[in-house]
């Protein structure tokens, strides 16, 4: 069975798209094989990060919700940004569904709608045709029926905050949800946080507030916004402790499927 | 019928025709959000895999599930197994006021000038 994973922050610009795209990769290097979905159709950007140039976007996750073709015709396979061999040695893949990045079809969809139910049965099929281990869904900050439907369906929610006391409300919302919608783990991560904190207390403080337990503390650092999120951290930079922090982020949520 | 009444009838009509809305899950009763969680997260359930699976018991669950199919919120088929059960979500629609509050205040605006 596949494992849904989606990446949510009641806020925005709190790594939502460099943590997605982190994990995705080093779940693939372990040999999964890793679906990515933008589902941020309002403000779409995790293409970037896995150096994917807009000339080369053709099909979009809005081509698909119109209609116009199947949702593996939106998939694109960036395995090499991750390294060919890397990942054909231990048998891993990743593809990433991105939205468009056009204005008028930006717009259309705010302004037309589009079917829930075609969302819904669009990440079925795409587990089922690239025969996924793992889809991760990069979400749009807030809540709105994408980000809504993505967490219905969740194995895994995976919250990301700021050390910020409007982070820290709007993740009461999100947690509130998540419980309500019946989502099997809800893991916690904190990202961006200072050098001068005590980390050790952070993540206690953090745990208790919400009683869901933190797959790491991230450091804000100068070397990962040096990126410019485009490119990995866990390929150019595998022993910063964002990295590190990051990989135990995948450790937490294989430990929940090997439960 | 007055008008929050009628409003409120628009509403549920249209629910009916259109399926469910992944932010009206979070206002359903507990033991039929319960249940149509599961389903959503499965794909598609039994009353008996969805009976064993939540640790409720399977005329409950039927119950529940004839109510949530009757709203429109799920829908069924036929299989060797028996009826298999999804969730049928709706349109998001687009950034307007629906159609239905408008003729309902309009049923109400021409009563007023009766
Ligand atoms: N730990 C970190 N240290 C320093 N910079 C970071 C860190 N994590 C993310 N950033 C930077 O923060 C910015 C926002 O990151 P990202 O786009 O991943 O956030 P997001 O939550 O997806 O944003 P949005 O809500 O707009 O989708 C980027 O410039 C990224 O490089
Ligand atoms: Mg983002």
């Amino acid at each position: 069975m596949a494992r849904v994973v989606s990446i949510h922050s009641f806020r925005g610009g709190t790594g939502k798209s460099n943590i997605t795209a982190n994990l995705a990769a080093l779940l693939a290097l372990r040999g999964e094989r890793v679906g990515v979905i933008d589902t941020d159709i309002q403000s779409p950007g995790i293409h970037i990060l896995f150096g994917m140039d807009e000339e080369h976007i053709d099909k979009t996750l809005n081509d698909y919700l119109w209609g116009q073709c199947s949702i593996e015709d939106t998939a694109y396979d960036v395995g090499e940004r991750l390294g060919r061999n890397a990942l054909d040695a231990v048998g891993g893949a990743i593809y990433l569904i991105p939205s468009s990045l056009r204005a008028g079809e930006i717009t259309r969809i705010l302004r037309e709608g589009y079917d829930v139910g075609t969302l819904n049965e669009g990440f079925r099929d795409l587990i089922r045709e690239l025969n996924l281990d793992y889809l991760l869904i990069d979400t749009h900050p807030g809540l709105n029926e994408e980000t809504l439907l993505s967490i219905a369906i969740s194995d895994c929610l995976v919250i990301v905050l700021r050390p910020d006391q409007q982070d820290f409300q709007g993740t009461a919302v999100t947690v509130d949800v998540a419980r309500r919608l019946d989502v099997p783990q809800i893991l916690l991560v904190v990202n961006k946080a200072l050098s001068s904190y005590d980390l050790d207390a952070l993540r206690n403080q953090v745990e208790s507030t919400y009683e869901c337990p933190v797959a790491a503390v991230l450091p804000l650092s100068e070397e990962v916004a040096a990126l410019q999120s485009a490119d990995l951290a866990v390929i150019r930079l595998p022993d910063h402790p964002f990295s590190k922090g990051v990989k135990a982020v995948v450790q937490a949520i294989e430990a929940a499927e090997q439960e | 019928m007055g008008i929050f009444d009628r409003i409120q009838a628009e509403v549920e009509e249209r629910e009916r025709k259109e399926g469910i809305t992944p932010s009206a899950l979070l206002d359903l009763p507990p033991e039929q959000r319960r249940l149509i969680n599961h389903i959503t997260r499965s794909g598609e359930q039994t009353a008996a895999q969805a009976a064993s699976a939540l640790d409720v018991p399977l005329e409950e669950v039927q119950e529940t599930l004839d109510l949530l199919a009757e709203k429109g919120y799920l829908e069924r088929e036929k299989r060797p197994e028996g009826w298999v059960y999804r969730t049928r979500f709706g349109r998001k629609r687009a950034r307007q006021i629906p159609v239905g509050i408008w003729s309902a205040l309009g049923g109400k605006k021409g009563k007023q000038e009766e």
